[in-house]
């Protein structure tokens, strides 16, 4: 019944993508369960969030309700007619990640929850066990006294994991980690769409392989099932390049979908929260230069004030506290040197990230070269902010450095892999236009590649 | 192929070829624990990757209502302690868990309210790589126990209710 529930998530999703996103591609069935799942696991967990406030409990059909009623409201209005479509290079990303999933799923599905997955049962599917049991969340946040699973930290994967276990009628922590496969397949889905919409088709079948492949990010899915390190990378993925796409294009339909990924992101883990202050930087400069209509302020305004705001009151109240870090008072420079110095050793260790950060400095550099407009410096300059993130945590935490980086950096790292990898996507796109000729730049327009370049 | 795209694919034949042998590795690995788990149960496969945490949390889950308070006397190293805390926390919701090194804890138990008292000794491969550090009176423990009800015991666990 979990495993219902996850291909429900996805199918509710799809069918509630607007037809067209913004000024670029349909969504076909791939691109449309990944991206429907990435909407559906952050609306069902806000949906909860919300009903729990307002007391009406967790029955999965009443949850249901609404977005069966969105899906048939829209199909009526607009049929269901998926596009298919196929590139010869979607191949080369299919048997990468079809490679990986060969390899790491079976050794998923045989392994239980142990030692070496501490997160998934000391915090996030603690708190889907427990808000299940209890019916709400004020129950857990009353005895957060009690446990050490950092009671603080953003409710998206732990009540994503309660509505699965609402729909499968009981707690199955083996069925629900499943999760984390399915947000990595949906990463490689994302991610595909987005470089198809900033780049060539071909260049989105090359960088979705080179995702795919990044052995970190495949251990990060599989062997740590039931981590909220891969869906913070999908939604950081999605919020960057959705806004790359409104920053080039100023598609409204872009910029509330890289507003809903950013407050995904925040709504998943701590470092989503630093995202989303980038991000807003970044649109409200935009916004404001524009001179924007108040509905375009809303586009990006509402969500997070809504469900972040609300979280933060539900948490205060209960007079719990979220991790973060003083910026600037407790800095130690020792601390942040050898954060540094361990860091940049993982990042360029080829059998942990390939060559996903060589990539993105040779990106930027790229980038740099080319005189790069600035929607281009959107992925490697939310790449850097949350690498820059990372360190001053490391520099201003009072956890044992050694440890900390030893449990901790590589997931870190893995979260901004997407984003290298995007900014990849930017420059390759942006060398070829500068290098190609008119004539060249039509034969992309009819094949289906952005052009706005 | 634009030459960008082509020098694209030059890259994702090298990432494969880089990503090669730890997607040779995982096979390995996950082969060998086919060979080691693949006939047994969820269950016991929990059971055999995680001893003595999920028997033991199977015994007291057993003899300890879900509304009920367990204190679990651990015979462990500290590192165990710090481990077996939260992991029976997570296995045991939503009963009230607290895990001691001491065995003083059992009447401090019963003036906090907590009526189960769980004892159980860590096994010798745990104890031998991390030795106990706590404080364990065993004559001391042995009476007071003699006052309480045992409920349950299995996996190297007894469970003792206080008496009302």
């Amino acid at each position: 019944m979990i495993v219902l529930g996850l291909i429900l998530t996805a199918a509710i999703g799809w069918s509630l993508l607007p037809r067209r996103l913004g000024a670029g591609l349909v969504a076909g069935p791939g691109a449309g369960l990944a991206l429907g799942f990435a909407l559906g696991a952050f609306g069902l967990s806000a949906e909860m969030f919300f009903f729990d406030l307002a007391g009406l409990g967790w029955n999965p059909w009443l949850l249901s309700a609404p977005w069966v009623a969105g899906v048939g409201w829209k199909l009526s209005r607009e049929g269901f007619r998926p596009r298919v479509s196929f590139h010869w290079s979607d191949v080369v990303a299919w048997l990468a990640g079809a490679a990986v999933t060969a390899v790491w799923l079976p050794y998923e599905r045989l392994m239980p929850l142990t030692s070496r997955t501490w997160d998934t049962w000391a915090i996030w599917l603690f708190k889907s066990k427990a808000f299940f049991l209890d019916g709400d969340v004020a129950s857990y946040l009353a005895r957060t006294g009690e446990f050490v699973g950092q009671p603080g930290y953003p409710l998206l994967t732990p009540l994503y994991g309660t509505f699965l276990y609402q729909i499968g009628g009981g707690v199955d922590d083996h069925a629900a980690k499943l999760m984390t496969p399915i947000f990595w397949l949906a990463l490689l889905g994302v991610f595909h769409y987005l470089a198809s919409r900033l780049a060539s088709r071909t260049v989105a079948g090359f960088t979705t392989a080179l995702l795919a492949l990044t052995p970190v990010l495949g251990r990060t899915a599989f062997e740590l099932a039931g981590y909220a390190d891969v869906p913070l990378a999908l939604y950081f993925v999605a919020g960057a390049g959705f806004l790359t796409l409104w920053l080039r294009d100023g598609a409204s339909a872009d910029l509330a979908a890289a507003g809903l990924a950013a407050t995904a992101a925040a709504w998943t883990k701590n470092e989503g929260q630093l995202f989303l202050a980038v991000v807003a930087a970044i649109v409200v400069i935009r916004l404001l230069r524009t001179r924007a209509a108040a509905v375009e302020w809303a586009w990006f305004v509402v969500p997070p004030v809504l469900l972040l705001g609300s979280w933060a009151l539900v948490r205060s109240s209960a007079g719990v506290q979220t991790a973060g870090f003083t910026l600037g008072l407790d800095f130690d420079a020792g601390l942040f040197a050898t954060a540094f110095s361990s860091m940049l050793a993982k990042a360029f260790t080829l059998k942990s990230f390939a060559l996903t950060f060589p990539l993105l400095v040779g990106a930027t550099v790229a980038l740099a070269g080319l005189r790069a407009p600035s929607f281009a410096w959107v992925a490697p300059g939310l790449a850097l902010a949350q690498l820059g993130g990372a360190l001053l945590a490391y520099a201003t935490g009072r956890n044992e450095i050694q440890w900390w980086l030893e449990t901790s950096a590589d997931r870190l790292l893995a979260q901004v892999v997407p984003l290298a990898l995007l900014s990849v996507v930017v420059a390759v796109q942006l060398w070829d236009s500068r290098t190609r000729g008119s004539h060249d730049e039509a034969t992309k327009q009819k094949s289906g590649g952005a052009a706005a370049w | 192929m634009t030459r960008a795209e082509q020098a694209l694919l030059g890259v994702v034949a090298l990432t494969a070829i880089i990503a090669a042998p730890a997607l040779a590795e995982q096979w390995a690995a996950a082969s060998e624990a086919r060979r080691l788990l693949a006939g047994l149960s969820r269950e016991d496969r929990a059971a055999a990757l995680d001893n003595p945490a999920v028997p033991v949390a199977r015994e007291i889950a057993a003899a300890v209502p879900e509304d009920g308070c367990v204190t679990v006397l651990a015979y462990a190293g500290p590192a165990a302690i710090d481990y077996y805390n939260p992991r029976l926390d997570y296995l045991l919701y939503p009963r009230r868990v607290q895990v001691f090194a001491d065995s003083a804890a059992a009447v401090e138990a019963a003036v906090d309210g907590c009526e189960y008292v769980a004892v159980f000794r860590d096994t010798p491969q745990n104890l031998a790589a991390e030795p106990f550090a706590g404080t364990w009176e065993a004559d001391a423990l042995d009476a007071r126990l003699r006052g309480l009800k045992k409920v349950g015991a299995g996996a190297g666990v007894a469970i003792y209710r206080q008496a009302p």
